[in-house]
């Protein structure tokens, strides 16, 4: 008996033992790259997984625009603690948007080198497989460009990290970020398919057009670049190649202007858009997902009145929530002079809405008509509604980071600076035509621009300036173009400018409305103007990567 | 509480209606259990006879009556029978019918249910026994004669055993050969008489004369005595338990012991705490390893990716402990220095806390009922503004919607008033156990429904306990466990980091405007008023529900005197189901339409154990050792689905086939497994020298190939210089022991998945549909490995006068290395962080046990106490540098009202330091502003910020260390007092030194806007004009709470000496009763006061527990309550 005993657990005790010294461990929830990346389908799949990066809220669909809207055009209420860029700066390395847009292109980079190198090691055919590597690059490209526009001179890696790499990567120059901006998008321009040539199933997915279109708009940003760093010897092959790669989109035939510019906002015609938007942001109403996660996007929330029934999705009512509004003396100056009756004013703001309960609202600088509730001293953006959105997040308007009509305006630009007004004039009078179209009754103003009105290279130059300013207001440009751009003194910075000069030039505060004397007082938002400072030119690193990155350092300034 | 004095029917009929109900599937499914013993029971009836002068029929009857057999017999065949005279006490009828039969002269054989009379006696008995036992009756009594009631007689070297009856007395049967007999009570001397001839004894037991040094502890995979024992290990009865409003197992020792720290989540009901031995390891996870009966449950391991919307379903877990009935614990053993902990291997280093449950002993049946009742009310309120008060507020700063307000003056709540209300709950135990011949049982019943203090937030749970120990045969023993419970609770939504009202009952309360109505003219409750406090307590629903079945069996083969086998084999099952609905009114509700959340996940792991013990004395020497393997795999699955756009908000979570849209489904199984050897040998030499080995070799298959396994030795000694010639001469010294170990062992909190790099998915649209495609997920570490803590422990005991005072001190060092460490990295890399092996903390600490017997006669006074101090910093900041920062998570971050971490881990510091700007003072006039950093955009009235690197402007790196959330030392203090029937106990908690980061202050006493209701004790302090105040600010308008900066201002004292329990109970006297052998009623009184300088609702309080990166903050978060407590317990 007591032999048994001892056999049979010394026997229950190997058996244990054999049985159990394998700890294996199964995650069969979760895949990793060699359980599911087989085929180039699969492939497809990971590059799906790119664009996913630029939809997210860290992405384009808010922390950016938390960020970069707001310049000397619109700015945000006070509910929004980042305030308006330049006026009420809140902005600080430590601000969480800064770091979360910063990883974003990271991760976006991140992941389109992982799928390069899938592209390389999975057996498909060679222009399948340039085509895939392309769009991956195209990605990576684009988020370098933005990168290096934000933060300066930026790390540069095109490996997937692991456990061992190198976690304190150094800074690559400004010069060298844009050199592989260039090498990627330029692989794009012989291996993606054009836009009329690519399946409807991967429509919103980026196109050689899109690769000619952010090459050309690179090359010109970094041609800018250099001649705001005394580098005006290097600068023409810079802006030629701008306008050469401008010529190539629009002498490929495979984008037209949008007849009506108010076409191009309308949300139930915004696939026929996709004739002039060379690259955008596709968002979709969500059912899914009700808050910030969601696939939809929020600018309708955003930009419409918090009284305009059916245009931002929020509450019953479907209401906007009137974050960001329009800088007086900017609405003003599109109503007057040149821009006196443009179309595109009138599309792009809203200053008169019916509100929930059916009486008339209206801003600055319309005059109440008798009867109407109540005048706000801000106007609106209109370029963002949509009557159908689920919610506040859940939006099917799209975000054109690029469209034809900037592709002229790069033309005119980069031309301007290479050889003067005169062969600059055609591509950015285009605008002024499709503007004087109208809603397809005709109208004479705004006039084609003419020697006459820029004699100078300076002078054209501010005009491209301000027509950029309305063309493309409330579409991610202003603070760009202000960093970017020389003002006629060719030393300044359009930011520099229009901080440090004009804006303290306004008189300040917002406009109030009385019977008697209508609409007066100031015309900006602020009645303080934080003074200019070079630092403004970038944003500052994020502290959390300086936290861990000791190579990294700060921005001048910040 | 009178309630429950009076009503003690009611709590009987409440658990019969627990029982019989039919909604409790639960006590059904349990009944089972209750069957088998019944069944068993038919078996081992006992017979109570003290019979003089009777009929042989009349005795016949009272056997028929106790028991379910009938005589069967010819009337001729007793007729000439005298009358007898016939006492058996509580023996088992077989014995009883043998002794009587024997008086009789007669034989008799038992059939089915009959017992029939034969003519002759001898062989006819169908059992066989010895010819000629005799039977031994007798008294048991203390040395005043007071017979001992339920003391415990064996027959040595036998499973035979009775219980002494009510007046002592008891009966046995002896075998011819005769036998020893051993006496025993609690807390009385046991005794030994040799019996030889039937005969009447008188047994005086003496009381215990000394805490026993000679106890058994239990240490991981056996028991040691006390007096060989090298480790720091502190001991816990559970006594009292039932008497306190205590759910769970923390709650049970907090306070209680030298060297433990715990502090609640929140003080709503079931809700989870942070436990912490020694100072935190980790900077991941500092919870201990539970063990079971034997049995290791870990806790917060596995975490499944369940989806959901982060603002709705980011609520603080409930506490994974909340199904264990602290009730049914016999007592807990602390396992704290390494020499105690390396058994457990890679599961160590957190400490260890060894759980025995109750067990049946031998001896007649005891049945025991408790109940208790709880009123229990909030400790406090906070003052806020009323109607007028805000008026003027709004007036002061200019504000333009003061019309508004004005119209409203006629409304005025105290939003808190409203939400908080007087919880009464039950809590109803119902024990059976007992034992005899080779069967031992204990079964334990439970229901209690907690109410909260905030309205409509309750946690239930009802389980029932079942433990069985079986002698198969003299060398084979065999046990089984069985626990089935259910628990339920509704989460009063609780504090957040987010900071949305709408996610916090308590923030909303104290946020509501005072003028604002909960109503509409409907009567409803208005959800178009963003976080109407009234949405979120009756509206809102979140409730999370966890079914266990947790058993295990164990086997123990005793090979011979010194070698026995022991296997221990098990499985653990725990369902649980957590159901969230967000109404319109909500933050995420009004987005959503209604949103819904369903996350239902079952875990399993089972356990295979082989150990083998040896314990033998050789001489001067003794040798105890354990060897084994053990082999314990959990598997995981999951299944989360979420759900918006609801018609309306009646049915909840109840029909997600009413939304119109669904979220994404989350599924997941994962499977993993630890695989162990492990060892330890205490030797001792003449009983004073003492050395012991241990060590454990652990595989987990969560790291990574190549890093395993790993091995956790330990080695301590010891020197009970009590035995010693030198200082036996020393008469009052009774104990006096040192002892010193090291060794090492680990943590291995790594998330499932670490080591790989995965896949997960994003969605895009893509031809105007959404697509979900594959992104990258981490950065695996293939070279990830345990955490591992090398400790160092000295310690020493000493018992004075017999012991009746006794004094521990342990002092202790550990380091621990590697520590598992989600590294904030690059965000070049494409992730914010990695989980490594890096950095390493340190933790030191002194630890001192008091206890005194002080009064020993009829007033009975006994003390004890504990102090703990322990100072923990972070040593290596591994790859971050000397310079680096591991910060902790955000708090209040939506809506960007302070995006900023306000932990920080840093060297030298201690891990999650609390981390912000000064405030020092407020801008008294235009001429300070002027000189001050802030020239620009502060104006008198202002909070001063200091400038602390001095560059002239306030930046973030003018951000430093500004508090410690560790306390400088904890502390209990424990008197028992018993005189006559009454018993007082009195628990006294001390906290010393910590700070507290009170984030309702934040919104409360910045002044700054109308968005939400302030502090009355701000507003009345405000800054006026130069000279008004220093410490609060004016009332201004716009520039954001405190301008988005986290301050040492809202930093604050969390000391407190706190009156935790006060009990005092009294024993009825019983006089005639029979039926109940023991009736105590009792009153409790639970945080009755509390001594802080903290403004906040409770100092106890620690919102994101199980975060060791962010300890000590009170936002929104659900108080404690002041208890008071009544109720009874009964013994049949």
């Amino acid at each position: 008996m007591k032999n048994y005993f001892i056999s049979c657990s010394f026997a229950l005790l190997f058996i244990t033992i054999n049985s159990c010294t394998k700890v294996d461990q199964q995650i069969f929830d979760a895949s990793t790259s060699a359980s599911v990346i087989k085929n180039s389908a699969d492939v497809d799949n990971a590059i799906i997984g790119l664009y996913a990066q630029f939809n997210s809220w860290s992405g384009f669909k808010d922390q950016q625009f938390m960020i970069y809207p707001y310049a000397d055009d619109l700015s945000s209420v006070a509910v929004n603690n980042l305030g308006t860029w330049g006026t009420k700066i809140n902005i600080n390395s430590g601000v969480g948007n800064l770091s979360n847009v910063w990883n974003r292109y990271y991760k976006a980079i991140s992941n389109a080198n992982a799928v390069i190198g899938y592209a390389n090691n999975i057996t498909m055919t060679d222009s399948t497989r340039a085509k895939m590597i392309a769009e991956a690059k195209f990605v990576r490209g684009l988020s370098y460009f933005y990168l290096v526009q934000y933060f300066g001179a930026v790390p540069i890696t095109t490996t997937v990290f692991n456990a061992d790499s190198d976690m304190k990567p150094k800074r690559s120059s400004v010069d060298s970020v844009y050199q592989q901006i260039f090498a990627d998008f330029a692989e794009g321009t012989t291996a993606l398919p054009t836009r009329l040539a690519q399946p409807s199933k991967e429509f919103n997915r980026a196109t050689r057009g899109a690769a000619f279109g952010f090459l050309s708009k690179a090359y010109l940003t970094y041609a800018n670049y250099l001649d705001l760093n005394n580098r005006t010897s290097e600068s023409n092959t810079y802006y030629g190649n701008a306008r050469d790669y401008a010529d190539s989109v629009i002498s490929s035939n495979q984008y037209s202007l949008i007849a009506d510019y108010a076409k191009l906002w309308d949300v139930t015609l915004e696939k026929n858009a996709y004739n002039e938007v060379i690259f955008g942001i596709a968002y979709t109403r969500d059912a899914t997902v009700s808050d910030i996660t969601s696939d939809g996007s929020n600018w309708p929330f955003i930009f419409n009145p918090q009284s305009r029934p059916n245009s931002g999705g929020n509450g019953a009512n479907k209401v906007g929530g009137g974050q960001i509004r329009v800088h007086p003396w900017f609405y003003e100056k599109y109503t007057v002079g040149q821009y006196l009756k443009d179309y595109r004013t009138e599309v792009t703001f809203t200053t008169t809405w019916v509100n929930t309960t059916g009486k008339t609202v209206v801003t600055f600088p319309v005059i109440p008509p008798s009867g109407a509730l109540s005048n706000e001293s801000q106007p609106y953006i209109n370029k963002y509604v949509d009557p159908n959105a689920l919610n506040s997040q859940n939006s099917e308007n799209d975000l054109f980071l690029l469209r034809l009509s900037e592709i002229y305006l790069i033309r005119a630009e980069a031309e301007n600076e290479i050889n003067g007004p005169s062969n600059a004039l055609a591509s950015f009078n285009k605008l002024r035509q499709r503007a004087r179209n109208a809603n397809g009754t005709s109208r004479t103003t705004p006039t084609d621009l003419t020697l006459t009105d820029v004699p100078t290279k300076e002078d054209m130059r501010m005009a491209i300036f301000d027509e950029r300013g309305l063309e493309l207001v409330a579409e991610f440009n202003r603070w760009f173009d202000l960093v970017r751009m020389r003002y006629k003194d060719n030393v300044r910075t359009m930011y520099e400018y229009q901080f440090g000069t004009f804006l303290p030039s306004l008189t300040p505060g917002k406009p109030t409305y009385t019977k008697s004397a209508g609409w007066s007082s100031g015309r900006t938002e602020e009645t303080n103007i934080i003074p200019f400072e070079r630092k403004y030119l970038l944003y500052p690193i994020p502290a959390n990567e300086i936290g861990v990155n000791p190579y990294i350092g700060q921005n001048n300034g910040w | 509480m009178i309630y429950a004095l009076l009503k003690p029917v009611s709590c009987i009929r409440n658990m019969l209606y627990l029982i019989s109900s039919s909604k409790k599937n639960l006590f059904y499914s349990v009944a089972f259990f209750f069957s088998l013993f019944i069944s068993t029971n038919l078996y081992s009836q006992k017979i109570n006879i003290d019979v003089k002068n009777k009929a042989v029929q009349q005795v016949f009857k009272v056997f028929e009556n106790q028991s379910s057999y009938s005589f069967i017999y010819a009337k001729t065949q007793i007729e000439k029978l005298k009358p007898i005279d016939f006492k058996v006490v509580n023996i088992d009828i077989v014995e009883a019918l043998d002794l009587l039969f024997k008086n009789l002269g007669l034989g008799y054989t038992i059939s089915g249910k009959n017992i029939i009379i034969k003519e002759k006696v001898a062989s006819n008995s169908i059992i066989e026994r010895p010819n000629k036992s005799f039977v031994v009756t007798g008294q048991v009594i203390d040395e005043k004669g007071k017979p001992l009631d339920g003391a415990s007689v064996i027959l040595v070297a036998t499973n035979k055993g009775t219980q002494a009856d009510k007046d002592g007395f008891f009966s046995i049967t002896i075998p011819a050969n005769g036998g020893t007999l051993f006496f025993s009570f609690v807390s009385f001397e046991p005794t030994t008489i040799k019996v030889s001839k039937a005969t009447e004894l008188k047994v005086v037991l003496k009381p215990q004369s000394e805490i026993k040094a000679d106890e058994v502890v239990v240490v991981g995979y056996g028991t040691v005595r006390k007096s060989d024992l090298t480790g720091a290990v502190s001991q816990l009865k559970s006594e009292g338990v039932s008497e306190k409003p205590i759910m769970s197992v923390e709650q049970l020792i907090q306070g209680r012991v030298s060297g433990v720290q715990i502090q609640s989540g929140s003080g709503a009901p079931g809700a989870g705490f942070s436990i912490v031995l020694r100072g935190g390891n980790s900077t991941s996870n500092n919870q201990p390893l539970y063990v079971i009966d034997g049995y290791p449950v870990e806790v917060g391991n596995g975490d499944l990716q369940t989806g959901g919307n982060n603002q709705a379903v980011a609520t603080p877990p409930t506490n994974p402990l909340a199904n264990l009935n602290p009730n049914e614990i016999e007592n807990i053993e602390i396992l704290k220095d390494a020499s105690s902990t390396a058994i457990y291997g890679s599961r160590g280093a957190n400490g260890v806390i060894l759980i025995t449950t109750k067990r049946g002993k031998k001896g007649g049946e005891r049945v025991e009922f408790n109940c208790r009742t709880d009123v229990a009310n909030v400790r406090k309120t906070l003052p806020v503004l009323g109607t007028n008060d805000f008026l003027n507020y709004a007036k002061e700063m200019g504000s333009i919607d003061t019309t508004s307000i004005a119209k409203n003056l006629f409304i005025d709540h105290n939003w808190q008033d409203e939400i908080f209300q007087q919880a009464i709950s039950n809590d109803y135990q119902l024990g059976i156990s007992g034992g005899e011949g080779k069967t031992n049982y204990a079964i334990i019943g439970n229901y209690a429904k907690t109410n909260g203090i905030v309205r409509n937030s309750n946690f239930e749970r009802g389980g029932i306990r079942v433990n069985i120990d079986r002698e198969v045969s003299s060398k084979f023993k065999i046990g089984v466990n069985v626990n089935a419970s259910k628990s339920r609770s509704k989460l009063g939504v609780n504090g957040i980091s987010t900071g949305l009202n709408s996610s916090s009952v308590i923030a909303s309360a104290l946020y509501a405007k005072p003028f604002i109505q909960p109503f509409n003219s409907n009567g409803d409750i208005d959800q178009t008023i963003d976080a109407n406090p009234f949405t979120l307590t009756d509206l809102l629903k979140d409730v999370y529900g966890n079914t266990l079945f947790f058993t295990n069996m164990t086997g123990i083969y005793q090979a011979n005197k010194y070698l026995s086998v022991k296997a221990n084999a098990g499985a653990n099952f725990s369902q649980s189901l957590r159901q969230t609905y967000y109404p319109r009114g909500t933050y995420v509700g009004t987005l959503s339409n209604g949103y819904a959340y369903q996350n239902q996940d079952s875990r399993f792991n089972y356990l295979g154990e082989l150990t083998i013990n040896y314990n033998r004395r050789f001489g001067e020497s003794n040798v105890n050792a354990v060897f084994g393997h053990t082999y314990q795999k959990w598997f995981v699955d999951g299944l989360a689905a979420q759900a918006t756009n609801f018609p309306s908000d009646n049915l909840g979570y109840y029909s997600f086939q009413m939304a119109q849209a669904y979220g994404q489904t989350f599924t997941s199984h994962q499977e993993w497994s630890l695989a162990s050897f492990l060892g330890r040998v205490v030797y001792s030499l003449k009983d004073k020298y003492l050395l012991t080995l241990t060590g454990r070799q652990d595989a987990a298959s969560r790291l990574a190939p190549g890093h395993k396994s790993a091995f956790f030795p330990s080695a301590a000694v010891g020197w009970n210089i009590n035995k010693e010639a030198f200082v036996q001469k020393i008469k009052w010294l009774s104990t006096l022991k040192v002892r010193a170990s090291y060794g090492l062992s680990g943590n291995q909190t790594v998330s499932i998945g670490a080591t790989d790099q995965f896949l997960t998915n994003d969605a895009a649209v893509i031809g105007g549909v959404l697509t979900r495609g594959y992104i990258l997920n981490n950065i695996g570490n293939p070279n990830l490995g345990w955490e591992n803590t090398r400790q160092i422990n000295l310690g020493a005991e000493i018992g004075i006068l017999k012991n009746r005072i006794s004094i521990e001190v342990n002092l202790y060092k550990k380091n621990t290395n590697d520590l598992l460490i989600t590294l904030p990295i690059t965000g070049v890399s494409g992730f914010s962080n990695l989980v490594t092996n890096a950095g390493a903390v340190e933790n030191k600490g002194i630890e001192f046990d008091f206890k005194a017997r002080v009064l020993q006669q009829k007033f009975k006074w006994n003390f004890s106490a504990n102090l703990s101090i322990n100072r923990n910093k972070m040593v290596d900041m591994g790859p971050l540098g000397d310079t680096g920062k591991i910060f902790g998570s955000t708090f209040l971050n939506s809506g960007g009202l302070l995006s900023q971490p306000i932990h920080v881990t840093s060297l030298g510091n201690a891990i999650g330091s609390f981390y912000g700007y000064q405030i020092n003072g407020i801008y008294q006039n235009a001429t300070e502003v002027a000189n001050g950093p802030e020239s620009a955009s502060a104006k008198p009235g202002d909070f001063k910020f200091v400038d602390i690197n001095g560059d002239g402007k306030i930046t973030a790196s003018d951000r430093a260390i500004i508090g410690n959330p560790n306390p400088k030392f904890i502390m209990g203090i424990n008197n028992d007092f018993e005189f006559k029937g009454f018993t007082l106990a009195v628990f006294i908690q001390c906290t010393y030194g910590n700070k507290i980061a009170n984030l309702n202050r934040y919104r409360l006493d910045a002044l700054t806007g109308t968005l939400n209701n302030v502090s009355k004790t701000a507003f009345d302090g405000r800054w006026t004009g130069e000279g008004t105040s220093n410490y609060y600010p004016r009332a201004r308008l716009n520039g954001g709470y405190f301008n988005s900066r986290f301050s040492n201002f809202l930093l604050e004292d969390g000391s407190f000496v706190r009156l935790k329990n006060v009990t005092l109970g009294y024993n009825i006297p019983l006089g005639k009763v029979k039926v109940v052998k023991n009736a105590r009623v009792f009153v409790t009184a639970t945080n009755l006061v509390t001594i802080t300088k903290y403004t906040g609702y409770d100092p106890e309080v620690n919102t994101n527990y199980n975060n060791p990166l962010t300890p000590g903050v009170d936002n929104g978060t659900y108080p404690q309550s002041k208890t008071f407590s009544a109720g009874i317990n009964v013994r049949f």
